[in-house]
């Protein structure tokens, strides 16, 4: 190769090398100085506005069967608009619209006066053959657009549970509450290819499959049996008609997967239908944002305790003085009495405070707080709801003698609605903690699925909980309701408790507010299911065994049917 | 650097017409495969909005339907199974399972 080659390479190598200085300096023009705004200028191409529809994944019922109900779902239809700068007239434009509208004349000739204005909403979520017929008027100026809203077809059902979709701080659509918020990145499709151009969706795909994205949308499946949901409600309904209580809850569970079957709180709301909602209040689920004293049934947590410690055991006794002064302070049985020298079984039989203030102290303080810990009490369920709430659990950790006894029957530590269910169903099913959930599988847009899984962390022996449970069954075969409502064929343990309702502006209790709380599981021996139930202030009664033991029953013969639950004994 | 680029360029000429070839094939091919690459993505992009509309349509009228099931549904309970003639067993009575172990061999073969 003659010197004349080489200095021609040396020249292109020159050229290139300057070319590539031009272009990278012009990159880093277009992707560091100016970059946000090219990055804006190309979102604004990359959207087709006119076809953006609102779109999010569905939540699922599911039934005994399998079979899916959607619960909260789009729908598609119009909006319809006007453009007040080219209708010409309004007047014979409204007697055209009005057996289409819900829009009285005035309001529609006070839009169509703003003749500056180009864009006035008139009425939204039409159906598809309504907009249809609006269109086919061809009004100038009146425009049926096509547009997408989220609709809850069961309507109040499970309401808190499902929650609600509303603007976010960043005026976003977004889930509010319930299973809409706290799946809000599986639900949402903000970056739904439905809403890019033509071109800018050709190339999309080869994105999307060489960077792998990360957070995958679709739609989830809870394990609300809506059967079940729809009888638990409508049996808070009355007896909350019956109490006059003001706010009732329950929970049906399965106490061996934490997986939820119906829950519901009361007062409710239908997310369809929001106009006549003033407190937004009602939109928090107290099932998992209320903690509550939740009184004697605490008790059989306390028993098992006793037991698992081996502090006691179910054969002791003890001496009933029917009251006790600690640190100053006398507690006493609900009804003051003494009983005298009596078995363990009477105090879940009879619910005395002072044989559960008795076992609590001889197990000590230390162990005792240890395992009220352990249950899940000051601690989140881990359940699949916004905003949750860990309850009250300070007296715990004072190592006071009147405070550690008050909490052994439920008073002077609160706990939410899901917390108290979660630590019951240690009870049933072997003596595991749980973690509550309502949605058992998610189905991703890409067609994968995924299942939750369930989650047990042993924490008392099975045997204690057996202890206990027979107890328990003594309590419904002979003490509730002197053993009226015991089954024959089917073993069943439960509890009530009423406690006290602490008056926030004295710091001490009302004299005559409580809440009434219920637990019971069946077939108890190797139970499928854990009712609890509770209402706050019912009028006219005293005890919750008065006021929940029949909506117990009644729900526990109603799952007995409905499940064909063959008997145990 | 410059004498390494040189050398390249004087082995490729005494190849020219074969790199030629293989260069022009190679165009032709990848032109193809790109035609046809696009024409199958501009396809698809269609055919799945269409898709997209129809599973939009179809999901609105599963929506209505699911409202009126659940309408439906809430309708139907025990009072109106006792007004249609429904009865509550008076009695009910349960067969016994036979305990498996009567038909397991303990003894050892």
């Amino acid at each position: 190769m003659n010197s004349n080659s080489i200095f021609r390479i040396r020249i292109v190598l020159v050229f290139v090398c300057f070319f590539s200085f031009i272009i990278i300096g012009k990159l880093y023009f277009v992707q560091i100085v100016k970059g946000n705004m090219y990055s804006e200028k190309a979102d604004k191409q990359y959207i087709k506005p006119s076809t953006v529809l609102f779109s999010r994944g569905s939540i699922f019922f599911q039934s005994k069967d399998g079979t899916k109900n959607a619960v909260a779902t789009l729908k598609d239809g119009y909006t319809l608009v006007m453009n007040p700068k080219i209708l010409k007239d309004p007047n014979n434009a409204y007697q055209a619209l009005s057996p289409y509208l819900n829009l009285n004349k005035d309001s529609f000739i006070e839009k169509a006066s703003k003749v500056n204005d180009q864009y006035e909403e008139l009425q939204k979520r039409l159906d598809q053959s309504t907009g249809q017929s609006i269109n086919a008027l061809r009004i100038l100026g009146i425009n049926a657009v096509k547009d997408s809203w989220r609709i809850y077809p069961a309507d109040s059902l499970a309401a808190h549970t499902i929650g609600l979709i509303g603007y976010d701080d960043k005026n976003k659509i977004a889930g509010r509450y319930g299973l809409e918020r706290y799946y809000e990145n599986i639900l949402t499709r903000q970056t739904g290819i439905a809403s890019m151009n033509f071109f800018a969706e050709l190339f999309s795909g080869i994105k999307n499959s060489v960077f792998k994205n990360e957070e995958k949308t679709g739609d989830i499946v809870t394990s609300i049996e809506p059967t079940v949901e729809e009888y638990l409600e409508k049996t808070l309904e009355e007896v909350q008609d019956k109490w006059s209580s003001d706010s009732i809850g329950g929970i049906i569970m399965d106490p061996n997967t934490g997986l939820i079957y119906a829950m519901s709180a009361r007062p409710t709301f239908n997310p369809n239908d929001l106009k006549d909602i003033k407190d937004p209040k009602v939109f928090s689920n107290p099932l998992v944002e209320e903690a509550y004293e939740m009184g004697s049934i605490i008790k059989p947590l306390t028993m098992m305790v006793g037991i698992d410690s081996g502090a006691i055991k179910t054969d002791s006794t003890y001496i009933d003085k029917g009251f006790l002064e600690l640190n100053g302070k006398k507690i006493a049985n609900f009804d003051g009495k003494a009983r005298g020298e009596i078995p363990m079984q009477e105090i879940l039989s009879q619910s005395l405070n002072i044989g559960a203030a008795t076992i609590a102290l001889k197990i000590g303080g230390d162990t005792f707080s240890n395992y009220f810990k352990k249950f899940g009490f000051g601690q989140k369920t881990g359940i699949d709801q916004p905003n949750e709430q860990k309850g009250l659990t300070k007296n715990l950790d004072t190592k006071r003698d009147i405070e550690i006894a008050t909490a052994s029957y439920g008073q002077g530590i609160s706990m939410t609605p899901m917390q108290t269910i979660r630590a019951l169903s240690i009870l049933a099913n072997g003596g595991n903690l749980i973690i509550p959930h309502i949605v058992n599988k998610i189905e991703y847009t890409d067609g994968t699925s995924q299942m939750i899984e369930n989650i047990k962390t042993p924490i008392v022996s099975k045997e204690t909980v057996d202890e206990v449970t027979e107890m328990l069954i003594q309590v419904v075969d002979k003490a509730l309701k002197k053993g009226q409502v015991k089954m024959e064929n089917y073993s069943i343990a439960a509890k009530t408790g009423t406690a006290q309702i602490a008056n926030p502006e004295t710091k001490g209790y009302y004299d005559d507010r409580f809440l009434h709380s219920f637990f019971g599981y069946f077939p108890a021996h190797n139970p499928r299911f854990i009712i609890f139930l509770y209402h706050v202030n019912p009028k006219n009664v005293n005890f919750a065994s008065e006021t929940l033991t029949d909506p117990f029953i009644k729900l526990t013969k109603f799952l007995i049917n409905y499940y064909e639950i063959p008997p145990d004994r | 650097m410059t004498q390494i680029i040189a050398d390249n360029i004087n082995s490729m000429f005494r190849y020219k017409e074969k790199v030629f070839v293989f260069l022009v094939l190679g165009i032709v091919i990848t032109a193809s495969v790109y035609i046809f690459l696009v024409q199958k993505a501009i396809v698809n992009v269609v055919e799945r909005e269409k898709i997209t509309k129809e599973i939009r349509k179809r999901s609105t009228s599963v929506s209505e339907l699911e409202t009126k099931y659940f309408s439906i549904k809430s309708s139907v309970n025990i009072e109106l199974a006792h007004a249609k003639g429904f009865k509550d067993a008076e009695v009910v009575s349960y067969i016994s399972k036979k305990p498996i172990t009567a038909f397991v061999s303990y003894n050892e073969l």
